[in-house]
């Protein structure tokens, strides 16, 4: 069987959610202390779909921080329950009853987006900070390089991802686990590219990065002080974009087995499992999906309130 | 065709829910075929007003009063800064395709064309194929006017129309702008702080100040003898065109909305003020030949211009640009001359004012000598410089340094996310990168002063501030350099005339006390005969006439220069 995650990368992907997680949680008190994020919050939040997503992130990052603290269960223990082989139903001692192992069930659901989060979000700020970073070179540059370049990105942007990740597959024999995060990042760092590209090219043609070449300043410094802090709202608005998307390539992929090992717990390899079954034990199937898909909303409709509190912002400002 | 009643535009804000006003009991009515001319500073709101009207009103709520129109009129809103109001990834044939197509015109490439033509853009078939930055800036104007003519509007609201227009474009313009007018009958709202374009385009005229009228009337009546101190006061800052005088500028800046005072809005400004003025509010009510909104109105007439000092001749040699040339290439290969065998030479402490029409080539000529346009043919040498014929980044660091730009859009030349702290600090960190902290600071403070901001506009940002703060800021960036020669390029024409006025003393108060000499491209004759010392025309790329300001103004000898002469006068105060 072809597993990426094997146990010593999901033992990172494990440290890396970690990582991700406390980060997560303190950006979100630091987004409510500080007072121009409070602003930027209160803007998102006064869109419907900012208000849903910022509540579906802040469920689920409380959920992944606290989770493990308050369910006694490990999520790789099987256990032994007598007669009852398994499918354990819901009850006091396990809340969501048992899997065809016999393990709770719970547990599993709280820990199952580890490997997903870990590696999109890896995924999702490399192929933010290689776009972004090349789409406003890229306008910085003389015509005929940008003109190449883009005329390669279009040729790579139409090969689908799944062929690469196969592609790359067979080519690195070795590859497991992380391989994921170079090559599809690599892949949606160009669509981002586009985007970045596209914006700052309307930044370059403004004055004061005139005035800055003028004055002598070197290219490097240009893109990193006068456009990439006026791409700032597009970058954030794509990465929060772009990883849902990586979200849910994540789930194909490792729907079909190509991402997370088994035994490891994982949304995708849960629905996948519980598919046939959902009749019957209907409690093993609806939690995954439900997980799965208030994050991937949560984000999504996060960066739709994003993209509006931006937009409609800069609209009031040339207003007056 | 339009009829305004008590009208009020404002906002609610955020926190405390007070409601703040920006226009206030505005009253007025235009007919189909008429024409209304709005003048003010920029702030008081003139362009709410055109907004409102034009129901572009995002943010903002109607308050009190009403518009009343016809049902579903067209409506044709011309916006301020060209620039920013074309889509800038877009070529301009494109753009005027889509407005067509709204428009639900048939044959859309002749109209396009038939636009153009219209608005008098020179060789269309190429510039439909241009992205909106390969154009200059009065060209940019121009197709927004054709954008907003291809709607066939009833009503055409232009937001400052003529800004970065010459004197013989504007003139066209306004002509054209009037036929039209004449064939279609629509009615026409200019807002501008040029009363010059006022002046001809309009019979009737609106003084505002903090969103209230402040007087209505016959235009000739109110430039000739306005009876509102604060219109006199932007009569008297308009530069003079027969005269080297310098104009005068109106002390303080006007009150933001929402920190309106109590009484008379320009008590504050106001040199007549008096206990009355503060506690009441003058309604606009006739005096005498016009409407006007104070308790005190005026009624003799005086001049109070200060005539200019002579700019202290230098006495050696700075630059000399010798027969250069700048060529583009155009789509299907054909060779455009924007410069053709251009001289010019300049010595220290001088100032060389550079006119013509817009495309003219002035502001190409600017971004050869700051070394972004490569130019084909002859030389440039700056004294003491070997690499000045260079681009900008093959020069040495010291050679950069000599020579600073500052644009025509101070919205636009500065970047709006660094505080104007950090937009001063970069140029000084740039040029003197072993420079400590505390020199650093010293040299910020001791520009702005020279500009005459103060500490508390370091930490705010570019929005935070008005046009005329912000070109302070602009020059302030130049100067803290301490550069031998200073490129301005229109540095005035997106200002208000009282803040024109005193950005003009302004520049003549650096040369005196920092001694560079400055190029300085507009296209207002008034503007020139103000401040430059010698003259040089420009016309398609060729030197027409060049010499000493006052000789060619008062002697203009060829053709050409007298009549952009003659209809800068046309359409001057
Ligand atoms: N990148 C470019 N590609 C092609 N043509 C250009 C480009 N930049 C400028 N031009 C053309 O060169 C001519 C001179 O332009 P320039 O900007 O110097 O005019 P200007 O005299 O400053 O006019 P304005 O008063 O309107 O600002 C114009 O016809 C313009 O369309
Ligand atoms: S009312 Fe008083 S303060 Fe207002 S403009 Fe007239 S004289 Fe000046
Ligand atoms: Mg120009």
């Amino acid at each position: 069987m072809m597993a990426f995650l094997d146990p010593i990368s999901y033992y990172l992907a494990d440290k890396i959610y970690y990582l991700v997680c406390t980060a997560m949680f303190i950006t979100m008190v630091g987004l409510v202390v500080i007072k121009p994020s409070r602003r930027l919050l209160g803007r998102i939040w006064r869109h419907w779909n900012g208000r849903v997503g910022l509540c579906f992130i802040a469920a689920h990052i409380l959920i992944s921080v606290f989770g493990p603290w308050l369910i006694p269960h490990d999520p790789y223990t099987q256990f032994d329950l007598g007669e009852i082989a398994r499918y354990y139903p819901p009850g006091l001692e396990f809340p969501l009853g048992t899997d065809d192992r016999n393990r709770d069930f719970l547990a599993r659901v709280v820990s199952g987006g580890r490997a997903a989060i870990a590696v999109t979000c890896l995924t999702a700020i490399l192929a933010i900070s290689w776009g972004a970073f090349a789409g406003i070179f890229l306008t910085l540059m003389p015509r005929w390089v940008d003109g190449v370049v883009m005329r390669i990105v279009d040729a790579l942007i139409s090969v689908p991802w799944l062929a690469f990740l196969l592609l790359a597959m067979t080519l690195f024999a070795g590859a497991r686990g992380f391989s994921f995060v170079p090559i599809v990042g690599f892949f949606y760092s160009l669509a981002v590219l586009r985007v970045v590209r596209a914006h700052a090219t309307t930044i370059v043609a403004l004055d004061y990065v005139t005035a800055a070449r003028a004055r002598g300043h070197r290219i490097s410094w240009i893109a990193f002080h006068e456009v990439l802090p006026n791409c700032r709202d597009v970058i954030l608005v794509e990465l929060a974009m772009r990883w849902t998307w990586l979200l849910l390539a994540f789930a194909v992929a490792s729907f079909f087995g190509l991402m997370v090992e088994i035994p490891a717990p994982d949304w995708s390899l849960m629905i996948a499992s519980s598919r046939t079954l959902f009749l019957s034990y209907p409690y093993l199937f609806w939690p995954p999906v439900i997980m799965l898909s208030t994050l991937v909303i949560g984000i999504n409709f996060t960066a739709d309130g994003l993209a509006k509190a931006i937009g409609l912002d800069r609209r009031a400002a040339d207003m007056v | 065709m339009l009829d305004i009643r008590e009208l009020s535009v404002g906002y609610t804000e955020n926190i405390s829910g007070r409601k703040v006003e920006i226009l206030s009991r505005v009253n007025l009515s235009i007919a189909g075929g008429e024409t209304l001319g709005l003048v003010g500073e920029s702030g008081s709101g003139k362009s709410t007003l055109g907004y409102a009207i034009a129901g572009h009103l995002s943010g903002l709520e109607i308050q009190n009063g009403s518009i009343d129109t016809k049902e579903n009129p067209r409506i044709a809103l011309v916006q301020q800064n060209a620039g920013q109001a074309l889509t800038p990834t877009m070529s301009i044939g494109r753009q005027l395709n889509e407005v067509l197509k709204y428009a639900q015109v048939k044959n859309r490439t002749e109209k396009a064309f038939e636009l153009m033509e219209g608005v008098r853009l020179p060789d269309p078939k190429s510039l439909m194929k241009r992205l909106p930055h390969q154009l200059s800036g009065g060209q940019q104007q121009r197709v927004l006017i054709a954008l907003a003519l291809a709607r066939n509007p009833e009503i055409l609201v232009l937001d400052e129309p003529t800004t970065a227009l010459d004197a013989s474009t504007k003139e066209t313009l306004l002509e054209l702008l009037a036929a039209l007018q004449k064939s279609q009958g629509f009615a026409m709202l200019i807002v501008s702080h040029d009363l010059g374009i006022i002046r001809t385009a309009c019979a009737e005229t609106a003084v505002m100040y903090a969103g209230a009228f402040v007087e209505l009337g016959n235009t000739e009546k109110i430039i000739k003898g306005g009876h509102h101190p604060y219109t006199r006061a932007l009569v008297e800052a308009l530069p003079h065109i027969e005269e080297r005088l310098l104009p005068n500028a109106i002390e303080g800046t006007p009150p933001k909305p929402g920190a309106r005072p109590e009484g008379c809005a320009f008590a504050p400004r106001c040199l007549y003020a008096e206990d009355k003025c503060r506690h009441a509010v003058p309604p606009l009510a006739p005096a005498q030949d016009t409407k006007v909104a104070c308790f005190f109105p005026l009624v003799d007439l005086r001049k109070t211009s200060t005539a200019v000092p002579e700019p202290g001749e230098g006495k050696e040699r700075l630059l000399a640009v010798n027969n250069i040339s700048v060529q583009f290439k155009q789509h299907g290969g054909q060779i455009f001359k924007a410069l053709d065998d251009v001289s010019i030479s300049l010595n220290t402490g001088e100032t060389l004012g550079i006119i013509g029409e817009s495309g003219s080539g002035k502001s190409t000529l600017l971004r050869c000598l700051a070394g972004l346009q490569n130019y084909s043919a002859g030389e440039m040498i700056l004294e003491g410089a070997e690499d000045f014929d260079r681009p900008v980044e093959k020069r040495k660091r010291a050679t950069q340094r000599r020579l600073q730009m500052v644009f025509q859009n101070p919205s636009t030349a500065l970047n709006p996310n660094h505080t104007i702290e950090r937009i001063l600090e970069i140029p000084y960190a740039l040029y003197e990168p072993k420079s400590s902290r505390s020199e650093r600071s010293n040299a910020i403070r001791r520009e702005l002063d020279l500009v005459r901001l103060t500490d508390q506009h370091l930490i705010k940002r570019p929005r935070e501030l008005s046009g005329g703060e912000l070109q302070r800021v602009a020059l302030a960036r130049g100067l803290i350099a301490r550069p031998d020669l200073l490129l301005l390029d229109e540095i005035t024409s997106a200002l208000d005339v009282s803040v024109q006025a005193a950005v003009l003393d302004l520049l003549v108060k650096i040369q005196r006390s920092v001694g560079c000499a400055m190029i300085l491209v507009s296209h207002d004759i008034a503007v020139m005969r103000s401040i430059s010392h010698k003259l040089v025309v420009l016309k398609n790329g060729r030197i027409v006439e060049a010499g000493l300001t006052e000789q060619i103004l008062s002697h203009p000898k060829e053709a050409y220069t007298q009549s952009l002469i003659k209809s800068a006068k046309a359409i001057t105060a």
